[in-house]
């Protein structure tokens, strides 16, 4: 796993779709303009999940989205990757408007969350098949990739077996594998270590790195500070919603004079809280 | 075994309350067989009677030969008899439905007045049946003449003796007779197989890989959603043939091995030739696409894939239901049952089987097929490729919109409840041979099982019964038109009736209820103001103008709330035939009620109305008064709508319904905010 991102970089077929090399331009790997997006709850009414979002994350940067649970972080990743459509507002994925071309949005990134499960019915190898051709990877071509998939996260073992049958690690691998299967420039993490053990997520954190080395932007959202800390170059914090702050880690302490991240964290969302108080009580 | 006890049920608890909190699959499970019965009886009543008149209207081809000569007057007395004679029976004489029965004479001895017949029927014939019961009444008859003829000329008085010997020759073979069952049986179970057989699919593949949560995987690949949902539906559709296609191939290869040797008539089957079956699996076809967009759309709406499987079970019964109507006699395949979704290409595959196939019928069955496949499945794929579907969201609205409609939701939901309990509370206490007879039941019915219900639902809510029912005190000119509307729209929803009569008459039972009430000499006009025009005008106002439309309303959607409440009058009153006028009725109250904001208004017009038809047109129909002829002339009718036009002009201030949203509902929203 360590030559991941050489071995990755040098076997990486250039001739499918979304192998174009738009890290190298230097435009904004990700750009989000006020989005919005309101759902409508049967019970509570309509829920405003996204206010205003707007944010850029550039190419080479692990970019941190930390909120605490139903914070809205999940809805906006969604809404970037083109899962779900803004109400309002718009963004654009390696210059790709997620409104006007989510197809080709959709080429240029890789997207895992705990909700994206994999086919339990089929092996590994099948899966990365599968969606290889999704991606539109040559016949030719897509055997080759597979196999190097299947090499680089040490695979081999378990390729011919159903994912039913893979321990939470396994399915992991096959997940990872299934999001960079087509090489693209932007990945899109929504909690990505959730439910795993320590030796796992290690691997993921590993992999987040090496990536970001070749030049990719990462996107990765999470509740678990020192995950943040150690991997990512901004931090942005999303509470209620909205995005209450962002910059580097060292920015974020300047601006809110805590050291640690929990406090810069609390600080962060604090204003909102007191504001609410505040309502409540009057 | 006490401590065991105590655990078993706080597990037993817990389970219940889980499996009824799941609102879905309770109602389906529970609530839907309630409403799914009365409605499959009315359905099923209504059939028969349809059915009852078109055989009715046919007349028997019956065939005379032999000594038929005594016989003849008692046929020419009866008009639903064409008599073709001095037939000699063989099996071809019944061929391309030349003949129904052929009855062949036999006189044993003329002086004693003894007869032998022969009945020659083909078994498989769609009219059969009815001519036998016909003959058989014919022939009781013949007896009696006989035993007239014998006994009672020599002053001999016989209440009962058997001097017609009557026989019976099926001409059909049993080959005939397999294929005609064949043919009834054939395309129902097809049907239920192409439902069965794509279901697992239709489930699996969306409501099960939305639960397995690979949907989402999927839908962030650069695949559109519709094609997607095009490569889901055909995997649905292949499953759904495949299923049908191997259940024939088991079929065929169990009767070609022989495992059919001791199956009676089944045993003489021939399956039809192979154009035919070609025929029929053409026909399937774009009902294949129907059922299989269908079982798509139910499992894009399910939750889960429990959730899915609860909703088959009405979907696939829906299904079933028209599909039986291959195996009932007398119905064919002709220009209207040619538009029955699912029945028509059942009636279709039953007359390409038998090899007795009618055109025109069959081309409108297919071409409306593919109509309604084609609407599935443009349905289904919007459904599957919705944001809904993909994470179990609604769409966007505003918040005063979400807790409108929820509010229209459960006030929906309420009504259809009521609506049952009035069907089996109100159909008891209703009975005229029951404790309380017709007039106390309907008294009843009204008071505590119209009333009560609207009058707790609104004091749940916690609204004020004065803003919720609009019990506002109206102006003199909403009053006064209110008044006139009333004979206006006598006028117009009797003529309507009269109207409706030429093509549904009305039933005997709904007559003898309206002689009954109408009859105003058998009960004291107090009992018929107080039971018949009051009684209604205020539990039925306060029910339905009151609870639900100010319900609806707070969704400021008028003309949906107008026709909801208008479609609800309509079944409230249970029955067929008064369904369309209480329905127009209905619409009018609604409207007064939108238009003026009062539930004053909608009572007096309502109490008025009834007064009316009472006291005033029910009588002048009855006696057949000229009065009532020129009062439904075109220039009456003209008259009622003139005064409906000015109702609708100067009516009302266009005051919205005072329904509110309650305070704690309120509250939701601006935590959600």
């Amino acid at each position: 796993m360590s030559d991941l991102a050489r071995e990755s970089s040098n076997s990486r077929p250039d001739n499918f779709r979304g192998t174009t090399p738009l890290c190298e331009t230097g435009g904004p790997a990700i750009e989000a303009r006020n989005l919005t997006k309101i759902f409508d709850d049967r019970d509570r009414g309509s829920v405003e999940a996204v206010k205003d979002f707007s944010l850029s994350c550039h190419f080479g940067e692990v970019f941190g989205l930390l909120g605490p649970n139903g914070a809205g972080k999940t809805t906006t990743l969604r809404m970037i990757s083109t899962i779900i459509k803004p109400t309002t507002g718009t963004a654009t994925i390696a210059g790709k408007d997620i409104l006007r071309d989510p197809l080709s949005v959709r080429r240029n990134m890789g997207y895992l969350s705990s909700n994206t499960g994999l086919y339990d019915r089929l092996t590994a190898r099948e899966t990365l098949e599968y969606f290889g051709r999704l991606h539109q990877i040559p016949e030719s071509e897509l055997k080759s990739r597979v196999e190097e998939m299947l090499t680089i996260f040490d695979m081999n073992e378990f390729a011919d077996r159903r994912c039913e049958k893979l321990s939470t690690g396994m399915r992991q691998k096959v997940s990872i594998a299934r999001t960079v299967l087509h090489d693209p420039p932007v990945l899109i993490l929504d909690e990505p270590t959730l439910g795993l053990d320590i030796l796992v997520a290690s691997t993921m954190a590993r992999f987040i790195r090496e990536y970001r080395e070749r030049g990719k932007c990462i996107i990765l959202s999470t509740h678990i500070m020192s995950e943040v800390e150690k991997l990512c170059d901004r931090i942005g914090v999303i509470h209620q919603g909205r995005l209450c702050g962002f910059g580097t880690l060292d920015e974020l302490r300047e601006r809110t004079g805590c050291k640690f991240l929990e406090d810069i964290f609390m600080a962060l969302m604090e204003p909102k809280e007191s504001k609410m108080e505040r309502g409540l009580s009057s | 075994m006490k401590g065991r006890w105590s655990e078993i049920i706080v597990v037993f608890r817990k389970e219940l309350l889980d499996i009824l909190r799941d609102r879905r699959a309770a109602f389906f499970t529970f609530i839907f067989p309630l409403v799914m019965y009365p409605v499959i009886f009315v359905a099923a009543g209504k059939f028969q009677d349809w059915k009852q008149s078109m055989v009715e209207d046919r007349k028997v081809l019956l065939g005379l030969s032999g000594d038929y000569d005594d016989f003849l007057p008692l046929v020419e007395d009866r008009d639903n008899f064409q008599v073709v004679f001095d037939v000699h029976g063989d099996r071809s004489c019944f061929e391309d439905g030349d003949l129904d029965v052929l009855l062949e004479f036999k006189v044993l001895r003329k002086r004693e007045n003894q007869a032998q017949v022969t009945v020659h029927f083909d078994g498989t014939g769609p009219m059969t049946r009815v001519a036998l019961l016909r003959v058989r009444e014919l022939l009781d008859q013949y007896n009696m003449f006989l035993v007239d003829q014998r006994f009672r000329k020599r002053g001999i008085e016989v209440r009962s003796s058997e001097l017609v010997t009557v026989s019976t020759n099926d001409v059909s073979m049993a080959q005939e007779k397999g294929e005609a069952v064949l043919a009834r049986i054939l395309p129902a179970l097809l049907i239920l197989l192409f439902f069965t057989g794509g279901a697992f699919a239709a489930i699996d593949l969306v409501a099960g890989e939305k639960e397995r949560k690979t949907l989402e995987t999927l839908f962030v690949h650069p695949v559109s959603s519709d094609n997607i949902a095009v490569a889901k539906f055909l995997v649905v559709l292949t499953c759904s043939i495949g299923a049908v296609a191997l259940n024939l191939v088991g079929m065929v290869l169990a009767y070609k091995i022989g495992l059919n040797a001791n199956a009676g008539w089944l045993a003489e089957i021939t399956f039809p030739a192979w154009q035919w079956l070609a025929l029929a699996m053409v026909l399937f076809l774009p009902m294949a696409v129907l059922t299989s967009s269908l079982l798509i759309a139910i499992s894009s709406v399910a939750h889960s894939f429990r959730e899915a499987q609860t909703y088959l079970i009405p979907v696939i019964l829906g299904g079933l239901l028209p599909s039986l109507l291959c195996a009932v006699p007398n119905v064919e395949l002709n220009l209207v049952t040619a538009w029955i979704p699912i029945g028509n290409i059942a009636l279709a595959v039953r007359d390409a089987i038998a090899g007795d196939v009618r055109w025109p019928g069959l081309a409108v069955a297919f071409a409306s097929t593919a109509f309604y496949a084609f609407l599935a499945l443009r349905w289904s794929s919007r459904l599957l490729t919705r944001e809904e579907t993909l994470l179990g969201t609604e769409s966007d609205s505003g918040d005063e919109h979400a807790v409108a409609r929820a509010r229209s939701r459960r006030a929906t939901i309420f009504s259809i409840c009521l609506l049952l309990l009035l069907y089996y509370g109100g159909g008891f206490l209703q009975n005229p041979s029951g404790p309380f007879g017709l007039v106390g039941g309907v008294a009843l019915t009204l008071w505590i099982l119209v009333l009560g219900p609207a009058l707790a639902y609104t004091l749940a809510g916690q609204a004020s019964l004065r803003k919720a029912w609009g019990l506002e005190l109206p102006t003199l000119k909403d009053l006064s038109l209110s008044v006139m509307v009333a004979p206006a729209a006598v006028l117009l929803i009797t003529a309507y009736m009269m109207l409706q009569a030429e093509w549904l008459p009305m039933s005997e039972d709904l007559a003898n209820s309206f002689k009954q009430i109408f009859d105003i000499e058998s009960l004291h006009p107090l009992v018929i103001v107080a039971v018949f025009v009051i009684s209604p005008a205020i539990c039925e106002e306060c029910l339905w103008r009151g609870t639900y439309q100010g319900e609806l309303a707070v969704e400021r959607r008028p003309l949906k709330a107008i026709v909801l409440v208008a479609l609800f009058f309509g079944l409230f009153h249970f029955s067929f035939y008064r369904f369309v006028p209480t329905a127009l009725v209905g619409a009018i109250l609604a409207w007064v009620r939108w238009r003026t904001g009062s539930l004053v208004n909608t009572i007096v017009l309502h109490a008025a109305y009834n007064a009316l038809l009472i006291f005033v047109m029910g009588p002048l129909i009855e006696s057949q008064d000229p009065v009532c002829d020129a009062l439904l002339h075109p220039w009456g009718l003209a008259a009622g709508i003139g005064v409906l036009f000015l109702a609708w002009r100067w009516m009302g201030t266009r005051r919205r319904p005072s329904a509110t949203i309650p305070a704690h509902e309120r509250l939701e929203i601006s935590n959600v905010e």
